[in-house]
């Protein structure tokens, strides 16, 4: 059988993936139980989902979905990015760390948490939230994030929440 | 904690498929390499400096504590092979405290796509003083390869560029 590929096929594809290589669109969907970050949000870019706070001691909210005889844990890593740059390296590999575990605490009643640490400014910081039900965990909280360039998308799945912290 | 990532939906387009392939293919032909930029050099010769403590660090948690101890051994050996000091020790895993001179270095971070790459900054100090001496940014890459690049080529390259920003007189 011969398969004919004229010129203007080859050239719209080739068109079309470069225009989803400028503009890439994403897609969030949240995991565990519904739990995701009220605050501080995360912005619909896998590149630049870190949004910049402006304290060192931010007051970490999420959706509530506990029932009455459970409690929160929350976690914070720091990560090694220093600019978007380097999320952009690290966005091709197979598995990325969430960083360096840096600080946690359990049994939280609310769904809310003042930080009671002061962070490092100009930092990129992941941080995730599980249930407590006694000895108990759920895992950690995570999205997964889909980045469709034109007809290729790449998922990035258990994605943490994030924020980077202000340059002082 | 880990995040991963998955690639589907490639074969929904068999010509836009063969095209990346054919990008790739004509693109991806790196070799291993490494750079450095001195940030500060030694305002006087290194020559007095016979003792040398290695420390090896990461802030990357996807460098893993194997990578820093591969690393770590690699600077050790050629260090020692370079004949440039008389006593060349790896610090975290001895009781010396000899050392005149101490090596540090940082991998500030790395990525493990098919070219497999870190980026480090090195120190070296006066052990007595604590004094900086020299400062400078390494940075190495392995190959690219159809299942991907090696970081232990990675890890060579680097290791060499340091040796030879450590052995300086």
């Amino acid at each position: 059988m011969k398969i004919k590929i004229s010129r203007l096929t080859i050239l719209g594809f080739s068109a079309l993936f470069f225009i989803g290589c400028v503009s890439p669109r994403s897609y969030n969907f949240w995991g565990i139980g519904g739990l995701y970050p009220i605050n501080p949000g995360m912005n619909y870019g896998y590149f630049d989902r870190y949004r910049t706070i402006d304290t060192l001691s931010p007051e970490l909210k999420w959706h509530d979905v506990k029932k009455p005889n459970q409690t929160y844990d929350v976690g914070i890593w720091e990560t090694p990015y220093r600019s978007i740059d380097d999320i952009k390296k690290k966005a091709g590999q197979a598995d990325t760390s969430w960083g360096i575990f840096i600080y946690q605490t359990n049994n939280i009643p609310t769904n809310y948490f003042q930080l009671p640490i002061s962070l490092k400014p100009d930092t990129y910081y992941n941080w995730s939230v599980r249930v407590r039900e006694g000895n108990k965990v759920s895992r950690w909280s995570s999205f997964s994030q889909d980045v469709d360039y034109a007809s290729v998308i790449i998922a990035h799945n258990d994605t943490p929440f994030g924020f980077k912290t202000p340059t002082q | 904690m880990k995040a991963n990532t998955s690639f589907f939906h490639f074969f929904r387009f068999p010509i836009l498929f063969l095209f990346i392939c054919g990008v790739v293919g004509i693109t991806g032909c790196t070799t291993p390499g490494s750079s450095i930029e001195v940030k500060q050099a030694p305002a006087e010769s290194l020559a007095r400096y016979k003792i040398l403590a290695v420390d090896v660090t990461s802030k990357d948690p996807d460098f893993s504590p194997g990578y820093v101890v591969l690393l770590s051994n690699s600077l050790v050996d050629d260090l020692r092979k370079s004949g440039r000091f008389e006593k060349v020790y790896d610090a975290p895993y001895t009781s010396e405290r000899d050392a005149n001179l101490k090596l540090s270095v940082l991998v500030e971070f790395s990525v493990f796509d098919n070219v497999k790459s870190i980026e480090s900054s090195v120190t070296l100090t006066d052990a007595a003083g604590g004094k900086t001496i020299a400062t400078a940014l390494i940075n190495a890459h392995s190959e690219s390869a159809f299942l991907g690049g090696q970081m232990t080529n990675a890890i060579n390259q680097l290791s060499d560029r340091i040796v030879d920003f450590a052995t300086q007189r």
